[in-house]
């Protein structure tokens, strides 16, 4: 699916009178349009309706916010607003907004081709990526990508997969069957039993229970991840703070080291330890000398060869073969000159490669698996020593008077204490019931399990235990089919990013782990801004333009307060990950970003003004000296990086 | 129509199951139609009603696990 976005129009909103083209000359639109409009020229307003004209949402807009958009101090009962959008290259959809001030509602209209419907009625085919649960991704400002990496957003990586993917039509599938299931339910229990409402309270509190346990754990988790980046973060600063004062910087050299060394011992002691999993000698060695033993009382007995020659010999006494074909004489004299050997020879062979596996292990020597455990145990030991003499080397930095010091050590102690706690309460959330349980522990799978139990009483009392049973059936397939699939597209996500990851960011290159609630990173240590920023663009682009997809970007300030070098790696980067980025920035923003953004897009940039016409700015306008692109009673738009540029810079912004 | 591995996965988890295959059928259904982003709740009923008739009853079930 390819769609653009050609252009809007306000009229009698908050927002000057104007028409926004975004077309050029050619017809097609610039790889990045950059709209600066000051404060008071109505961003927020054009934001909101953009979105609204995208997903329909305004039907459903509460009076108080429709009234709202009415233009201050304005005259005119009515507001409009129109975006038009093109898929494909050919087909146009413009969607038109009409605000009813007095009546507090919006109605929309919607014209595809030569056809105009009075309601918001995109083709069903546009439709999909028009729902809102789509559409808000197309719609993100600044913070968005750094609320990817730290979770903190409303929206997580995760469910912005499931939103690409379509996924969630799995959860509304089980939702639907979920509810239709209570349905019935009650409509069983309308016949009066009073057992069966008092249980429907129950089963409903024990879900209810159950679900708010889960969100709580998955809250907690995703403040883990954030605790122990920002734990590691602020260890690798302390780190370089020590290695920095000189004092201690011999020492800390010398235990960092060692626990370097430590770690990586640790890793290979594991590695080792994997591959012995395998061979169940390694592991217990007297079980070699037990089936040694064994071996030879087989050979001893010559049990095998026995067993195979009398079941052979019994055939022959048989009318039908085993094969089903008749035992004639030729058969008989076949099988019996065979009998010694048929069997035999493949236990035998058998024996003997299972004797050969076992000699190493006849002889009395030490355990490998022991062995690979006690290394374990020592490389670990060594790790506690180093980190305890790290902590020692803080301890006495702090002591000497070192603020930075104190300061690091007390944030991480915080950290730590939080991290104590959630772990604590993630584990009895996450482990097995067990006995003592009670309604007050919060353990998911206690409520999980007593809720199942209630469902299925309450099956029984209702008389629907064979719908209860195909519900379940229903819904098991649907959760093993959804983790499934998710499993599948998130890797296939996190492999392409990756892989662009490496091409953009060669010099300083950051990787995707995993995708959870937030998009987690490789390593300890932090990413920079920069990184950050990177992650979170090609993670959104890489699902916008996947598989030939290709969607508008709308972006509000998308360098916000970053600093210059992260302004200038942001505007490197976008013109390489989108095709259509709408930028609504201030003039404060232009700095380190403009440039750098002009460089990487080949010049395929187009930078518009948009200014409120009032007393004060017309000298402003004039001084501008940009082509005017639009213009109305009260507003006006102005074409040209001249005049992008100079708003701000002696010629003064505020209007 | 619904994304390859979507299919893959409900196709598997109805072979693992043992499941009729006209219940993945009925769930690529509902999900095609769930899509096109116009599916009224009276049509979802309908097809949810679809998919259910399509699942071994309690009775089979039983049945099967005795055999």
């Amino acid at each position: 699916m390819k769609i653009e976005l050609l252009g809007w129009k306000a009229e009698g909103l908050r927002a000057p009178d104007i028409e926004v083209n975004l077309e050029k000359n050619d017809g097609s639109v610039a790889r990045v349009s950059l709209l600066q409009m000051p404060n008071g020229t109505g961003k927020t307003t054009t934001l909101n309706c953009l979105r609204a004209a995208m997903d329909g949402s305004a039907e459903s807009w509460p009076e108080d916010r429709v009234k709202s958009y009415r233009e201050i101090n304005g005259s005119r009962d009515q507001g409009l607003f129109v975006a038009t959008l093109r898929v494909h290259d050919t087909q146009k959809i413009i969607v038109e907004m009409t605000f009813h001030f007095n009546e507090g509602v919006v109605t929309y209209k919607t014209t595809v081709g030569s056809k105009t419907e009075d309601n918001y009625s995109p083709p069903p085919e546009v439709r999909r990526y028009l729902d809102p649960r789509f559409s808000k991704l197309l719609f993100f400002d600044g913070e968005m990508a750094n609320n990817l990496i730290d979770g903190k957003g409303t929206t997580s990586a995760s469910q912005i997969i499931d939103t690409f993917y379509g996924l969630y039509h799995l959860s509304e599938l089980k939702e639907n069957a979920r509810l239709s299931y209570e349905l019935h339910e009650k409509r069983a229990g309308a016949k009066g039993a009073a057992q069966l409402t008092k249980l429907i309270g129950r089963r409903n509190s024990l879900r209810e229970k159950s679900q708010q346990l889960k969100h709580q754990a998955e809250t907690q988790e995703a403040r883990l991840v954030v605790l122990r980046h920002e734990s590691a973060r602020i260890n690798v600063e302390l780190e370089e703070h020590l290695l920095k004062s000189g004092q201690f910087r011999e020492e800390e050299i010398r235990v960092q080291e060692e626990r370097d060394q430590a770690s990586s011992r640790l890793e290979g002691a594991f590695h080792q330890v994997d591959l012995i999993f395998p061979d169940p000698f390694a592991i217990w060695p007297p079980l070699a000398a037990e089936v040694h033993d064994l071996v030879e009382s087989l050979d001893r007995l010559k049990l095998t060869a026995q067993s195979s020659r009398l079941f052979l010999e019994d055939l022959v006494h048989e009318s039908v073969c085993v094969c089903d074909r008749t035992m004639d004489s030729a058969a008989r004299t076949s099988i019996l000159k065979r009998a010694d050997q048929t069997l035999e020879d493949a236990v035998n062979a058998y024996l003997k490669s299972l004797k050969r596996q076992i000699q190493p292990y006849a002889k009395e020597s030490p355990s490998v698996f022991g062995e690979a455990v006690d290394r374990i145990v020592a490389a670990d030991d060594d790790l506690s020593k180093a980190g305890n003499a790290l902590e020692n080397i803080r301890v006495r930095a702090a002591a000497t008077g070192d603020e930075e010091v104190g300061k690091k050590k007390d944030q991480l102690e915080k950290i730590q204490e939080e991290i104590d706690a959630l772990e604590s309460s993630v584990e009895t959330a996450r482990r097995f019931t067990k006995t003592g349980d009670d309604e007050h522990c919060g353990c998911i799978d206690y409520f999980e399990k007593r809720l199942k139990e209630a469902e299925n009483e309450l099956a029984r009392l209702s008389g629907t235990r064979d719908l209860k049973h195909r519900t379940d059936t229903l819904i098991q397939v649907i959760d093993a089919a959804y983790k499934q699939a998710h499993a599948l597209l998130k890797d296939d996500v996190v492999r392409r990013a990756n892989e662009r990851l490496l091409q953009i960011l060669r010099y300083n290159p950051v990787q995707i782990r995993d995708i959870g609630e937030s998009v987690q990173l490789e390593g300890r240590g932090g990413a920079s801004v920069g990184q950050t920023l990177a992650v979170g663009y090609v993670f959104l682009a890489g699902l916008l333009y996947e598989g030939g997809n290709q969607f508008p970007l709308v972006v509000d300030s998308p360098v916000g307060s970053l600093d210059d070098e992260a302004r200038k790696e942001l505007g490197g980067l976008i013109p390489i990950l989108v095709k259509q980025m709408v930028g609504f920035v201030i003039a404060t923003e232009r700095k380190w970003f403009v440039d750098p953004l002009a460089d990487a897009s080949d010049g395929d940039l187009l930078y518009l003004t948009h200014l409120r016409i009032n007393e004060y700015t017309k000298e402003i306008i004039a001084d501008l000296k940009g082509n005017k692109r639009s213009s109305s009673d009260n507003g006006i738009l102005l074409e040209g990086r001249d005049a992008f540029m100079a708003l701000g810079e002696g010629v003064e912004e505020t209007t | 129509m619904p994304r390859e591995e979507v299919i893959n996965a409900i196709k598997s988890e109805i072979e693992s199951r043992n499941l009729p295959q006209e219940a993945c059928d009925r769930i690529l259904a509902f999900i095609k139609q769930a899509e096109s982003s116009e599916f009224p709740n009276r049509d979802r009923e309908e097809q949810l009603a679809l998919i259910l008739e399509a699942l071994p009853s309690l009775e089979v079930e039983q049945e099967d696990s005795r055999i």
